[in-house]
């Protein structure tokens, strides 16, 4: 049943863009083999956009978004339809058993529960919170918490209708159907096997392996951000007003699922506001703003902050401070960015991060693999090579773009984690490839270029298989959800009795972001410096009747916390504890975990529930916040 | 020199991005010989 519901929304998906490419009249400017990818990357992005709406309004019952979904069937009945072709030959075989095998491992993570640490801090958790309170709730917690979400809002749905196997099931699929406008558009200067060879590389590179099955959004932003540079290139060669308004709501669905939109809308405006086309510049930015603006709007009226809290200085939010703001800045900022913004480490970074990563960019693990620096010299020899001609290739705009884009990332100081690249990463492939078959074409010899792409699939298929271990064991043996989860989350063993023995009106106060999904009970998330409604900052927890304040105000009755460890939580409750306000309710042993990738085994660690008595806490002292370091 | 450039520049930049992998493979050597 969960594979039905997955299919009946892909085939929505197909429906809604097939609607919206009718209206914009673009059909014919649109080649046969290409528009299925055109219609699949619109319509993830429109359902996306009316889940929202639903959401916002309080419809969130599975017969509301499976009215959306049949909607987006009608589009299929319209004719004449194009279509579907597929055929393989020669090398192509060889290829699609290198797809076929990417795709048997991805499988075994769509068909296993999620376990990945941030989809289940909340590309699953804020979903499963929207449809559990019938509405939309504002999170008022930097990073993760009040950031747009169109992509997961195409969760909504699925996970109303089919429950978490479909859900699993879709974020599996979506993952591989986001690769399809770079095979379709790649055909355009490619033969398809060199196209299927650029799939295979994208899906087996370790950032797509790690964000595709999951529930991460960068590997299914690819499926807007191709066609976005391919249609930007097209309003930019002057081919048509139609062209901006698919650019512009491609580039507003990415805009509407990660701030990094924001300046990828500004950059595609600029380039058409710097060659003059004013009306061009006009329909791209409102098909944008259309398209992508809601999460900022509801967040500006909900949290005060468009961008929640990163206008702190000139916008006043109520759930934010100056202390917050300030050891946001100094801890978390400073910690994402391991090198200076300086153009020198723009240029470097990408060899760097390829070869000889800093930990904090997590390049070894969700890099982007050797790719890029194999193809560098043959990708530069070809541009080289056609530099008279190079300028009028639409390939020309993708790349600036694209270009544009890196540095514009690399240089605003933001997280320099290297999978923040992955939504741009198949332009890269692409561009690169076109470049490098040029240059082999003229000289009649693409072995190297084969041998490029033997090398990169056969080591990046073989971390693959690595990273799928615990899923092809969970898929082979049989295992229940809940010994899964013990092996795979780390300290999952309160959750089984959370959800069983607490209360159903109990909310609990906890910092283990990965428990959030599973739980059944209401929770906060009790960052030290992502949220300010609890104070939880060293030295806060001396004022034990402030924080007994804020813990009654947000319901809290309960705490989760590790309990031989001094950390964020553990403080405040030694605190809670010395006046009285704690009554023991379970202790547990839990697990981290060295790698479980590896199965390096695992240290345990304790976790104890507590219930708090607000009647108390006669003894507390003013609050103190301590003078942070510079 | 002229003609072998792409092989050369191939497998200098593989064995390079492989490096970084050696305590990962050494890893995974210990931990065959453990079991």
């Amino acid at each position: 049943m969960s594979v039905l519901f997955v299919l009946f929304q892909a085939l929505s998906c197909l429906g809604w863009g097939r609607l919206l490419i009718r209206s914009t009249r673009l059909s014919d400017s649109l080649r046969e083999s290409e528009i299925w990818a055109w219609y699949f990357a619109l319509g993830l992005g429109i359902l996306g956009w009316l889940n929202f709406w639903l959401a916002h309004a309080g419809q969130v019952s599975p017969a509301a978004f499976a009215t959306i979904l049949a909607l987006g069937l009608l589009g299929l009945l319209t004719r004449p339809r194009p279509a579907l072709r597929f055929s393989l030959h020669g090398w192509q075989w060889v290829l699609f058993a290198f797809i076929a095998t990417a795709i048997c491992l991805d499988l075994s993570e769509a068909l296993a529960p999620p376990a990945d640490a941030d989809t289940l801090a909340y590309h699953f958790a804020r979903v499963k919170q929207v449809l559990e309170s019938g509405q939309l709730i504002p999170v008022s917690r930097a990073v993760d918490g009040a950031t747009p979400l169109l992509i997961q809002m195409s969760y909504l749905s699925i996970l109303a209708l089919g429950g978490e196997q479909a859900l699993t099931l879709w974020t599996g699929l979506s993952g591989w159907l986001g690769l399809w406008p770079l095979y379709a558009l790649s055909r355009r200067w490619l033969p398809s096997h060199w196209a299927a060879a650029c799939v295979a590389v994208v899906a087996t590179v370790p950032a797509w392996v790690y964000g595709a099955g999951s529930g991460q959004a960068e590997a299914r932003l690819a499926t807007f951000t191709l066609p976005a540079l391919i249609a930007m290139a097209a309003a930019l060669q002057r081919q048509g007003l139609a062209w901006s308004v698919v650019g512009g709501l491609l580039v507003g669905f990415f805009a509407g699922s990660k701030f990094f939109g924001l300046p990828f809308a500004a950059l595609c405006a600029g380039a058409l506001l710097i060659r003059g086309q004013w009306c061009a510049a006009f329909c791209f930015s409102t098909a944008t703003a259309i398209a992508g603006s809601q999460w900022y709007l509801w967040h500006w009226v909900e949290l005060g902050d468009p961008l929640f809290p990163l206008l702190w200085p000139w916008l006043q939010s109520l759930h934010w401070d100056d202390v917050h703001a300030q050891t946001l800045r100094e801890l978390y900022f400073s910690s994402e960015t391991s090198v200076s913004t300086s153009l020198f480490w723009a240029v470097a970074y990408p060899w760097v991060a390829t070869l000889a990563p800093f930990p904090g960019w997590e390049a070894s693990r969700t890099g982007l693999g050797p790719f890029g620096i194999l193809i560098f010299p043959f990708a530069f020899a070809g541009c080289w090579r056609f530099r008279n001609r190079i300028t009028a290739h639409p390939l020309f705009w993708v790349s600036l773009l694209t270009l544009a884009f890196y540095m514009l990332w690399f240089l605003s100081g933001t997280s320099q984690r290297i999978r923040h690249m992955l939504p741009l990463f198949p332009a890269f492939v692409l561009c690169t490839t076109v470049a490098a078959y040029k240059w082999s074409s003229q000289r009649a010899n693409r072995r190297p270029l084969a041998a490029i792409i033997a090398l990169t699939l056969g080591i990046q298929l073989a971390g693959q298989t690595l990273f799928s271990a615990a899923y092809i064991e969970h898929a082979i043996r049989p295992e229940s959800r809940e010994a899964f989860l013990e092996r795979t989350v780390i300290n999952y063993a309160p959750v089984p009795w959370i959800n069983q023995h607490l209360e159903h009106n109990s909310r609990i106060l906890l910092n283990e972001r990965q428990l959030l999904y599973p739980l059944d009970r209401p929770y906060f998330f009790g960052h030290e410096y992502f949220q300010a409604q609890i104070n939880l900052l060293p030295g806060a927890e001396t004022a034990v009747n402030d924080r007994l304040t804020e813990l009654a105000q947000l319901n809290i009755t309960h705490i989760l916390y590790e309990s031989k460890t001094i950390n964020v939580l553990s403080r405040l409750v030694i605190k809670l504890a010395e006046n009285g306000c704690l009554q023991p309710v379970m202790d547990f042993q839990g697990r981290t975990f060295h790698s479980r990738t590896l199965g390096l085994g695992y240290n345990e660690t304790s976790l104890s529930l507590v219930r708090i008595n607000f009647q108390c806490g006669e003894n507390s002292g003013r609050v103190t916040i301590p003078q942070l370091k510079p | 020199m002229k003609r072998s450039w792409p092989w050369i520049w191939i497998a200098v930049a593989f064995l390079a991005y492989l490096w970084q992998f050696t305590p990962l493979i050494q890893s995974i050597i210990t931990k065959l010989k453990l079991a």
